[in-house]
């Protein structure tokens, strides 16, 4: 999506707590791929984590590392995964709803491609017109 | 009425501070739940209540509480908790839902988990997507027919209407992309993105027309025998992208090819094709009385920050808050505001685990 979008919108991956370090609620399916990490404690820690993260996926869009003190991550409510989509004036047009039940990617991707055709500054107000004139002869 | 709320959150944050593992073994998948609600009787109240105080200050605990609880009060919710059948927090639950109305997302989790409610999309604070551009919306731009549907051919012609800045597929460009004068580092680069891509994007379920059904995620509607295919195409892709990371390569192509010609045969048959898909994982029974976490296993997750963030978020339609956070790399530092006025930005949170 990254690869497909990027030209028209800036994609950040914030990295924050681990969902499920060794040291917590552990998962077996993290152990089988070889995926073991402590939640860490300190910004170094977690930078650390996000680097091997970033390399193990073979990440490509921008990783931002949320500070220890978890502070972007209760901003936005963003554990264990979550996603948004903000519009060019800085507004929340799709909020996703909390990981893992609400982790929908492909539900984001409809929604931007709909912003992107409606919300193009150049031809916003050719938009509106448009509807304006649709609705009106209904 | 207020004293629930106030009751309730007495007891939330004297529960905070039972160390983790009292109420039996670690959250999630410990061996023996059903072992938990038996436990209370053997718990050494009087030590862990002398614990309390020690440890309030555990950063875990709800510090947003301004009046935290005296210890006389912890204790009492301590013993009330320890001693509560399932019986007793579902009604528990029942008079909290009904009675605090003005309660935060927080409120909403914690009752679902009193109630004994199934983790899934729409309990507790598991809520819905919250989206700008609804079924009615979509339809009251495109449906000019009014079918309830919208075709391809509506699709196109209404936004072959307005002069923007995607290409239309007739004019498609013929330099694919190749001599493309941006300036941004630009990795693969695929084809423009044309009206009839944007409309395969939004067709979830292949159908060829957009419908409500395309753009209800709940999990509550049945699935098309379309939506039902295009589901198992996407897992025969989880199994091809041995690397997770949502993008299969030639490389990853190529592997799978190995692996399933098993015969080195230089090509495969349907039956390859069969066992270099199967996975042995799914067919292993799942491991015997795993009913998943009890109640009292949730309340301590909830609790401990496992299930989620206390806090919120912000809504649809507000101003995302900014900002700045250092890349992994440390080559810089990005703020959010920085592509306000200029571009949408797709926040992604995760971790590794």
């Amino acid at each position: 999506m990254f690869a497909r979008y990027r030209d028209q919108v800036d994609f950040y991956a914030v990295y924050i707590r681990e969902a499920h370090p060794t040291d917590g609620w552990s998962m077996e399916s993290n152990d089988r791929v070889g995926i073991k990490i402590e939640q860490p404690k300190t910004n170094e820690q977690r930078t650390l984590a996000a680097s091997q993260c970033c390399q193990s996926l073979k990440l490509s869009m921008p990783l931002l590392v949320d500070a220890i003190d978890d502070r972007v991550n209760r901003l936005y409510s963003g554990f264990p995964d979550r996603l948004y989509l903000i519009d060019r004036d800085g507004r929340v047009a799709y909020k996703g709803g909390r990981g893992p039940f609400g982790y929908k990617p492909r539900e984001l991707e409809q929604t931007m491609v709909l912003m992107l055709l409606n919300e193009t500054p150049s031809e916003k107000t050719a938009v509106d017109e448009v509807t304006k004139k649709h609705g009106s002869d209904k | 009425m207020k004293c629930f709320g106030v009751l309730f959150h007495t007891i939330l944050t004297s529960v905070v501070c039972i160390p983790f593992g009292l109420l039996s073994g670690t959250a999630c998948g410990a061996d023996d739940p059903a072992q938990v609600e038996k436990k209370p009787d053997n718990l050494n109240l009087k030590s862990e209540i002398s614990n309390l105080k020690s440890q309030n200050s555990d950063p875990k605990t709800l510090s947003s509480d301004p009046k935290s609880a005296s210890s006389a009060e912890a204790a009492m919710a301590l013993a009330l908790l320890g001693s509560l059948t399932p019986e007793h927090m579902k009604q528990l639950g029942q008079m909290l839902e009904q009675d605090w109305k003005d309660r935060p997302e927080w409120g909403d989790m914690a009752i679902a988990i009193l109630k004994g409610e199934n983790m899934r999309l729409g309990m507790g604070w598991w809520k819905p997507t919250a989206k700008r551009y609804e079924w009615d919306w979509i339809a009251g731009r495109f449906d000019s027919d009014k079918d309830s549907k919208v075709s391809r051919e509506e699709f196109q012609s209404m936004l072959a209407s307005v002069p923007g800045r995607v290409p239309s597929d007739q004019e498609k460009p013929k330099n694919n992309g190749a001599t493309d004068d941006s300036t941004r580092e630009s990795p693969p680069k695929g084809k423009p993105l044309t009206y009839e891509l944007m409309f395969d994007r939004l067709d979830r379920d292949l159908s060829g027309d957009l419908s409500v059904a395309d753009f209800d995620w709940s999990d509550q509607r049945a699935m098309s025998p379309a939506a039902m295919q295009a589901r198992m195409t996407e897992m025969l892709f989880y199994r091809l992208d041995t690397d997770s990371n949502g993008r299969v390569t030639t490389e990853e192509l190529a592997e799978f090819f190995v692996r399933s010609d098993r015969e080195a045969l230089g090509f495969l048959t349907p039956e390859d094709f069969r066992t270099g898909f199967d996975d042995p994982e799914s067919r292993r029974p799942a491991a015997t009385g795993q009913k998943g976490p009890s109640s009292a296993q949730m309340i301590q997750m909830f609790l401990t920050g496992q299930l989620g963030t206390f806090e919120a978020g912000p809504g649809l339609g507000d101003v995302a808050p900014d900002f700045t956070l250092p890349t992994h790399d440390g080559s810089t530092s990005i703020s959010l505001s920085a592509s306000r006025g200029k571009r949408p930005v797709v926040l992604i949170f995760g971790s590794f685990t």
